[in-house]
């Protein structure tokens, strides 16, 4: 085995091997993540639901019982608390990934691996934090008497939407902000905006035909309709909106990878 | 056989921002000087930065199964080196080969979180030095006896005293198994017993036929592990070559600094200065290197015209500027010497240094009963203090100072701690 050491940046191809190398690292820095965040806490890991809850609570009433916003035909609650535990997934991701890196300034001036794995690690910690946050939304959707169908395996494509896209802007986000520490503000404000822009409380059918291309360009609208459809049978997303929330996902992922291979040489130096 | 390392002109260049005491950037700033840029008509940012060579063509080769020590001086670009050959950053400049799965400790501990358990931290830990979770597995048990935490496996390492922590947090790092080992410092952890332990540890890293890397400032240790070793000056290989050479190699490098001085009587005297007797030459450790933390022995002769029947002998230790730190007299306990005329050999054996690393001015004189200076030279000559074989990290880039062993209590919610610095190391 030979390993070379240069000025320039390994190959593509290198670099996504290394990583595939380091994925037992990914689960454990993962693991910390979680079990660190719950340490000494009372409620422990009820924190994961207690938030998309206390938001879903609040939306109905603001939204669904004053405001009465259309919600096809579906429970408001229900329908809101679908859509705050799939969003909950990706601004977590977001929100822990981009500070991920700095915090572990320790490890990245004293040992090598591959960086991106502090990113992803936070991005899938944030998955794990959804896997249960999911398991309550299926409770829940019962009890509401919307019992779980064949459909429900659209919540895989749309799981892995969001993932991609979460990924793909969580790295670029961890890397930008080792440069640029302004983006530790600008990401929960982005979020915030975002939550807005995309059909979390309110249902995609109020959006104008003439804005719709942009609408969907936003691979969380399509996911989010798709993960509606799974769990209520909310109208399903035709294909050229889920075929448009694909692509625009991974082009986040491989965008957000190259932006951060394109920073993370110097990381040691400008940390 | 081909080198397991090889190392071809290889380069840092470190850019001095000015503008940026915080240490990074923000995009207001970067916004603001590329705006002021393009007033004054230029685009191109990074014109106005300091350029400085951390190091600057190094090349060297290592056999495959050599245990290689780097030495040099504080800022010389040890750790610039290891950091490039950990991957850790990248050359700006040049190539370097390694053959065989390369591991680095650069620090004890790293990735250690204080949150989790022992048994959860062997894991991380071991996962960020680059094993694998089998690896790690059947490891496991190895681990913990060397660290002899078998009790508190599942207590979180937060509430570890600090030598259980060293002990595992090592204990991971001397199980990493790879044909090229990178080790930095890690040996000044610990308590006098831990070290030897350790330092069994590496030396037998060193006898299993592994390539190891080993930069330290501990020359006992260097001269110990490592058979050839690398001199690094100013960022620059100085020389390669067998260890005791290399070693001699860098205890000369500070010989811009005096370790004797002769012809004392010929300088010129203050004016507190009233007597006969006439201090002409003052040796330094039989010059050889000085180390904190270990013995000093200085001499000095002088002439004396007549007797002098309560004579004091005295030295002090200044910072280049003047101020004195450290003094040692011969008469702290009242006695003097009576002595006749002639000539006068005076030496002074210090058993532990305790004028921490850094640059020192020697000052020697003479009394006679409790107010006569009979001789007094300021500054006869400046020394350098190396870091011992005991020097803590913390302590080698300080500056000139003294540091002293006390005993130390500390309390807090569940722990006492009871630290004697005092007793020998």
């Amino acid at each position: 085995m030979e390993l070379h050491i240069t000025a320039r940046r390994p190959t593509l191809v290198a670099s996504i091997r290394e990583f595939i190398a380091y994925r037992d690292l990914l689960w454990i820095l993962a693991y910390r993540e979680i079990s660190v965040r719950y340490k000494q806490t009372v409620l422990g890991f009820l924190w994961v639901v207690i938030q998309p809850v206390v938001a879903t609570v609040l939306f109905t009433v603001i939204f669904g019982h004053y405001a009465k916003l259309s919600s096809d035909g579906i429970p408001y609650g229900l329908f809101c608390f679908a859509g705050m535990t799939l969003w909950g997934f990706f601004s977590g991701a977001l929100g822990r990934a981009g500070t991920s890196v700095i915090a572990d300034e320790k490890l990245i001036t004293k040992v090598y691996f591959p960086r991106a794995v502090i990113p992803v690690a936070a991005v899938a910690s944030s998955g794990v934090d959804f896997l249960v946050a999911f398991v309550l939304l299926l409770i829940v959707a019962c009890f509401y008497g919307y019992f779980p169908g064949p459909a429900l395996l659209a919540v895989i494509p749309a799981g892995l939407i969001t993932l991609a896209a979460s990924a793909g802007l969580g790295t670029a986000l961890a890397g930008w902000t080792v440069r640029y520490r302004d983006f530790r503000y600008i990401v929960p404000f982005f979020l915030q905006v975002a939550l807005y822009a995309t059909p979390i409380i309110y249902s995609s059918s109020i959006v104008p035909a003439r804005y719709r291309f942009w609408f969907y360009l936003n691979p969380m609208t399509g996911a989010t309709d798709l993960f509606r459809y799974g769990v209520t049978g909310h109208p399903a997303p035709n294909a050229l909106e889920i075929g448009t929330a694909a692509v625009t996902g991974l082009v986040l992922l491989l965008g957000g990878g190259l932006v951060f291979r394109h920073v993370e040489q110097s990381f040691a130096d400008t940390i | 056989m081909k080198p397991a390392i090889s190392v071809r002109g290889i380069s840092k260049r470190y850019r001095l921002a000015h503008q940026t005491a915080k240490g990074y950037r923000t995009l207001r700033d970067e916004i603001s000087d590329s705006a002021a840029a393009l007033l004054r008509g230029k685009w191109r940012r990074g014109s106005t930065h300091d350029e400085f060579w951390a190091l600057r063509d190094v090349s060297f080769d290592v056999a495959p199964g050599d245990v290689i020590g780097i030495v040099g001086r504080n800022g010389a670009g040890k750790s610039t080196l290891l950091k490039i050959l950990s991957r850790i950053t990248p050359p700006s400049d040049g190539e370097v080969t390694m053959r065989g799965r390369v591991g680095s400790l650069l620090e004890v501990g790293t990735g250690f979180h204080p949150e989790l358990t022992g048994r959860e931290n062997i894991f991380l830990s071991g996962a960020i030095l680059g094993m694998k979770r089998a690896e790690v597995v059947s490891k496991f048990d190895e681990i913990v006896a060397f660290a002899e935490i078998e009790q508190f496996l599942d207590t979180p390492v937060k509430r570890y005293s600090s030598g259980m922590y060293v002990r595992l947090a090592f204990g991971v790092a001397a199980h990493l198994e790879t044909e090229i080992l990178l080790i930095d410092e890690v040996l000044a952890v610990g308590d006098a017993q831990f070290q030897k332990k350790s330092l069994n540890k590496i030396q037998s890293v060193a006898e299993a036929g592994r390539t190891v890397i080993f930069v330290s400032h501990n020359m006992a240790a260097i001269q110990t592990f490592c058979q050839n070793g690398l001199l690094l000056n100013k960022g620059v290989g100085v020389a390669q070559g067998p260890i005791a050479s290399i070693v001699e190699k860098y205890s000369m490098l500070g010989s811009h600094l005096q370790m004797e001085a002769a012809g004392l009587d010929k300088r010129p005297r203050a004016s507190f200065v009233h007597g006969n007797s006439r201090i002409f030459r003052v040796e330094v450790n039989k010059l050889r290197p000085v180390f904190h933390g270990e013995p000093l022995v200085v001499e000095f002769e002088a002439n004396l015209a007549g007797p002098v029947p309560d004579l004091a002998a005295g030295i002090g230790f200044s910072a280049i500027d003047g101020t004195r730190l450290l003094s040692y007299d011969s008469d702290l306990r009242q006695e003097r010497m009576s002595a006749t005329g002639g000539p006068l050999k005076v030496r002074i054996e210090i058993d532990e240094l305790q004028l921490q690393p850094g640059i020192y001015s020697l000052d020697v004189g003479l009394r006679s009963g409790n107010s006569i200076c009979t001789d007094y030279v300021g500054s006869c000559l400046q020394l350098e203090v190396g870091a011992g074989s005991r020097t803590p990290p913390f302590l080698v880039d300080g500056a000139p100072s003294v540091r002293s062993g006390a005993r130390w209590i500390m309390e807090n919610k569940q722990v006492r701690w009871n630290i004697d610095s005092l007793r020998p190391g």
